[in-house]
């Protein structure tokens, strides 16, 4: 039997605030811990949390940037339970009158079309403390650093119907995010998370399966991976006749598979209510027009930009305008190199293997924004060889070094004395005498060992043009 | 609504508490009456009126984006019945 899959992500965002939400603790990732924590964070009796406004702002850009209607009247909840990682025991979030609903966000589809994943909602709401378990002594230690931390939820509908499509989903929607600059969006420290809800059913089949929610992914690969083994897990329930049971599970990357966390049995009561210690907040008509217009340019809009505008394949800029980090590396080295082909092309094809080979993301690269222009630049003056550019590129990525200066110091600039040229070449002709033979012979393959050897001998800084012209003056 | 048992050792259960037999029956007496009392208030018709979820006239209270300085890690762990090496430290939870 065949089956399809239905999918619904509920991603968590840590704002890039430099505040917590309701205090005036940084929200600056790492630290010592329990420095970043006051009297308010840690919910002591008599503190009375007072919301950070840039956190309503952010928020309202989160949703006009994911086509949502803005909630004019706001208010926080309270979802009570019991876990050492809030000190409250109860985390203040939105259930009644979440700020963002209704929206969607435009993704592409395995077959290649393009498809609309509506957004259910995005709520303000803080983050909790980080549990650390203390192995020696069998017990658990908190770090209340991230506790209080800004966080947006934003939940899709089941609209999903693949891994692969919900890798774009949350791609596009993390390259959102970082455009409008309400977040890092770096998964390994957290800042971008996200939950899976998936169902199972039978082809044809009119109502969902039973659905199960899975946390506890860290990365895109793990998102993929649990994914593929959850939906392969419930087919073999159902298979075997038995049943799949509501239930949150958390998924094991290393172990490869999941666990149930606990079912729908005893699913907590959050008992939510109203929290009496936040006023409501009234957004204005006004407000939500100045935060539109202050919105930049979005990925779709910039993509269509590159590809009519600028004449860049479809694909290329699909990949380009998905990090925030790669278009300010595009754009930098456009603007400086005066082609943005060029630009685009050596981002795809050098950058992406460089990226690839050390295993780094792209708002890890470290070197100067100018750099790769002064490379394309020398490059298209002949003053460097192409060989000598992907060297130097490779050595700007690795140390950020400053290309010009490191040509001049390790002498890689291309030869410009023809005379120099000419008399290398006579060496190497007169210390081949066989292949010159062979050459003359008629093997023509002897020519390009000559020519090999030629450009050894002038360590790859001369024109494989001139190299051959003057090879072939010398023989013919 | 009737309050029974089952409703007491849900509540008892949500609130990490055991109460003895007759503390359960007083308690089930006790919430009976807080349920009539609100059943009572369930037979006014409130169609068209906006649910009242504060009750002082304030909206729009913020703060600005500014960090001042947090309180002093060993200040804010002095009152913690367990710590070890700056963190508050609690029996071993698992998810």
């Amino acid at each position: 039997m065949n089956y399809e899959l239905t999918l619904g992500l509920e991603v968590h965002t840590e704002l890039s605030t430099k505040t917590k939400i309701f205090c005036n603790c940084t929200t600056e990732f790492g630290g010592e811990q329990n420095t970043h924590v006051c009297e308010g964070c840690l919910g002591m009796p008599g503190t009375l949390p007072v919301l950070n406004k840039s956190v309503v702002d952010y928020a309202i850009k989160t949703g006009l940037a994911t086509n949502c209607s803005i909630t004019q009247f706001n208010k926080f909840d309270r979802k009570n339970y019991f876990y050492p990682d809030l000190p409250k025991a109860y985390q203040i979030s939105q259930l009644y009158f979440p700020i963002c609903q209704n929206g969607f966000v435009e993704v592409n589809t395995d077959d290649g079309n393009t498809k609309r994943v509506r957004i259910k909602e995005i709520h303000m709401e803080e983050d909790a403390g980080k549990l650390i378990h203390d192995p020696w002594e069998d017990c658990t230690l908190i770090d209340y650093n991230r506790g209080a931390v800004p966080l947006l939820e934003i939940v899709s509908e089941p609209d999903l119907s693949s891994a692969q499509e919900a890798i774009e989903y949350l791609e596009k929607l993390r390259a959102i995010l970082q455009y409008v600059g309400v977040s890092d969006c770096k998964m390994q420290e957290g800042s971008f998370r996200a939950d899976i809800n998936l169902s199972v059913r039978p082809v044809g089949q009119k109502e969902l399966g039973v659905r199960t929610e899975m946390k506890n992914m860290n990365s895109f690969k793990a998102i993929a991976r649990a994914i593929e083994s959850e939906s392969k897990r419930q087919i073999e329930l159902i298979e075997e006749g038995k049943t799949v049971l509501q239930e949150t599970r958390r998924w094991d990357d290393n172990k490869g598979k999941s666990f149930a966390m606990r079912s729908k049995e005893n699913a907590q009561d959050y008992k939510y209510f109203p929290d009496p210690d936040l006023p409501p907040i009234e957004i204005s008509d006004k407000q939500i027009e100045d935060i539109r217009k202050s919105l930049p340019e979005l990925p779709e809009q910039k993509k269509l930009r590159y590809v009519t505008q600028l004449g860049l394949p479809e694909y290329d800029t699909g990949i380009i305008t998905n990090s925030v980090h790669l278009v300010a590396l595009f754009e930098k080295t456009a603007e400086l190199c005066g082609n943005p082909k060029e630009a685009a092309n050596w981002i795809m094809v050098e950058l992406m293997k460089l990226l690839n080979d050390s295993a780094t993301l792209p708002e890890d690269m470290s070197f100067d924004d100018t750099s790769l222009a002064k490379i394309i630049n020398l490059l298209a003056e002949n003053k460097i060889t192409r060989d000598t550019a992907k060297k130097v590129f490779a050595k700007v990525f690795e140390d950020d070094v400053d290309p010009e200066q490191y040509i001049k110091d390790n002498n890689l600039a291309v030869m410009t004395d023809n005379t120099l040229i000419k008399s290398t070449i006579e060496k190497v002709v007169a210390d081949n005498q066989k292949s010159v033979d062979e050459y003359k012979g008629g093997k023509t393959q002897a020519l390009q060992y000559l020519i090999g050897q030629s450009m050894r001998a002038l360590r790859g800084q001369a024109p494989a043009q001139e190299v051959t012209k003057i090879l072939k003056e010398l023989l013919d | 609504m009737q309050i029974e048992n089952d409703i007491i050792r849900y509540l008892e259960a949500q609130s990490k508490i055991e109460l003895s037999d007759s503390q359960r029956d007083e308690c089930k007496n006790n919430l009976q009456n807080i349920v009539s009392f609100i059943d009572t208030l369930s037979e006014l018709d409130t169609n068209g009126v906006q649910p009242l979820i504060q009750s002082f006239p304030i909206v729009n209270a913020f703060r600005e984006d500014e960090v001042t300085p947090s309180v002093d890690r060993e200040l804010l762990l002095s009152n913690a019945p367990n710590k070890k090496d700056g963190y508050f430290k609690v029996p071993k939870t698992v998810d």
